[in-house]
């Protein structure tokens, strides 16, 4: 849904943010389990998240 | 003897001297920086660092993560931030800590994993190098060391000449012989053992067909795996005469004490950690009400103690 939303937001040059869910193991930064990639690199989404620019994340590595 | 005494939780691996036998377990603790705002850092047994390569690594792509029954399946891939760093920006913090700081090293290549150890071999506050040849979740090196015994020789007796410190040495359940694998390991020099890293396992969701982890094969942990833990502990205590720190699935003082009858000096507690912060410090009180309660006054004299 995120990810067709953030399609959206690219097409009509919309600006915003979304708040992302991942399955956590810490919850604190330290077990990398939450990790999304945005541009080059992977970010927490317990720590650097959970919310993003709409546009910065990469989705197509989700299964 | 007095209605509350205080047992003696101290345990000995060869030269290594902990102030209780509950150590965090490699990758559930960060470089413990993160948790000092949920305990006294100072309290617990012993700390293994995240892995540490000689490059950083950003891990395996997401999703990386997946709760099963009883346990969580892994696949992170030893995202770290390398060995240059971790001396730079990690060790300064770890330093100042009064439990033993013991660091995880992993590699793709024999060269690589001599290369960090040599790197770390002059930083002071390092008790000891926990060699990191078990992981299942990297292409590379991990547990295709780990899994052959004559494999895990070599790279055994390659880090034991690049270091003068206490090794210690982690084995992968996900092989035939796991008593095999302890002996060859020992016999190149290994000082200790750390019995064991996750199961390999996996999780697929029947709708989409997909496996939850883009790995598709991930590291088990947790309650689901302590049964299979336990057993591994029993036949590496009995084949080999070094330590061993035993750990899988403990949730509780009374699991770390299960975990020493069968023959573990100390124990690791991990996926715990994601679920009470201070779970380390929660167990070794637990291991100390125990042992008041069955009135042991060294908990060294419980390891392997188990009657059959």
């Amino acid at each position: 849904m995120l990810a067709a939303l953030q399609a959206y937001a690219r097409e009509q040059r919309l600006t915003g943010q979304m708040s992302l869910e991942a399955t956590m193991g810490c919850g604190i930064g330290t077990c990398q389990g939450c990790a999304v990639k945005q541009a080059d690199k992977y970010v927490k989404v317990c720590e650097d998240g959970p919310v993003f620019e709409i546009g910065t994340i990469d989705f197509n590595i989700k299964p | 003897m007095k209605k509350s005494f205080a047992p003696d939780l101290t345990v000995r691996l060869g030269d290594l001297v902990l102030q209780n036998p509950v150590i965090t377990a490699s990758g559930t603790f960060g470089y413990g920086e993160e948790y000092r705002e949920f305990m006294n850092l100072d309290r617990i047994g012993g700390l293994v660092t995240k892995a540490i390569t000689l490059q950083p690594r950003q891990g395996n792509a997401p999703p990386r993560l997946v709760e099963t029954a009883a346990g969580v399946l892994n696949a992170i891939g030893l995202a770290n931030v390398g060995v240059e760093a971790f001396l730079s920006q990690k060790m300064p913090f770890l330093q100042k800590l009064k439990p033993a700081v013991i660091v995880n090293v992993a590699g793709s290549t024999i060269d690589e994993y001599v290369r960090v150890i040599e790197r770390l071999e002059t930083a002071a506050g390092i008790a000891a190098l926990e060699l990191n040849i078990s992981c299942p979740n990297v292409r590379e090196g991990g547990m295709s060391f780990g899994a052959d015994p004559q494999a895990a020789h070599t790279v055994v007796k390659a880090a034991r000449a690049a270091t003068r410190r206490h090794l210690m040495v982690k084995l992968t359940p996900n092989v035939t012989d796991i008593a095999a694998i302890a002996r060859s390991v020992v016999a190149a020099g290994a000082d200790s053992l750390s019995v064991i890293n996750t199961v390999q396992g996996m999780a697929i969701d029947a709708v989409s067909r997909r496996p939850r982890l883009k790995n598709v094969f991930g590291g088990l942990s947790g309650p689901a795996i302590k049964p299979l833990a336990l057993a591994c502990v029993y036949k590496v205590a009995r084949a080999v005469r070094v330590p061993v720190v035993g750990g899988g699935g403990i949730m509780t003082g009374e699991d770390a004490v299960e975990f020493m009858i069968a023959g573990a000096r100390a124990v690791s507690v991990g996926t715990v950690n994601f679920i009470n912060p201070r779970a380390a410090l929660d167990i070794a009180a637990g291991i100390a009400a125990f042992c008041r309660k069955e009135k042991i006054v060294q908990v060294a004299d419980i390891v392997g103690t188990l009657h059959v």
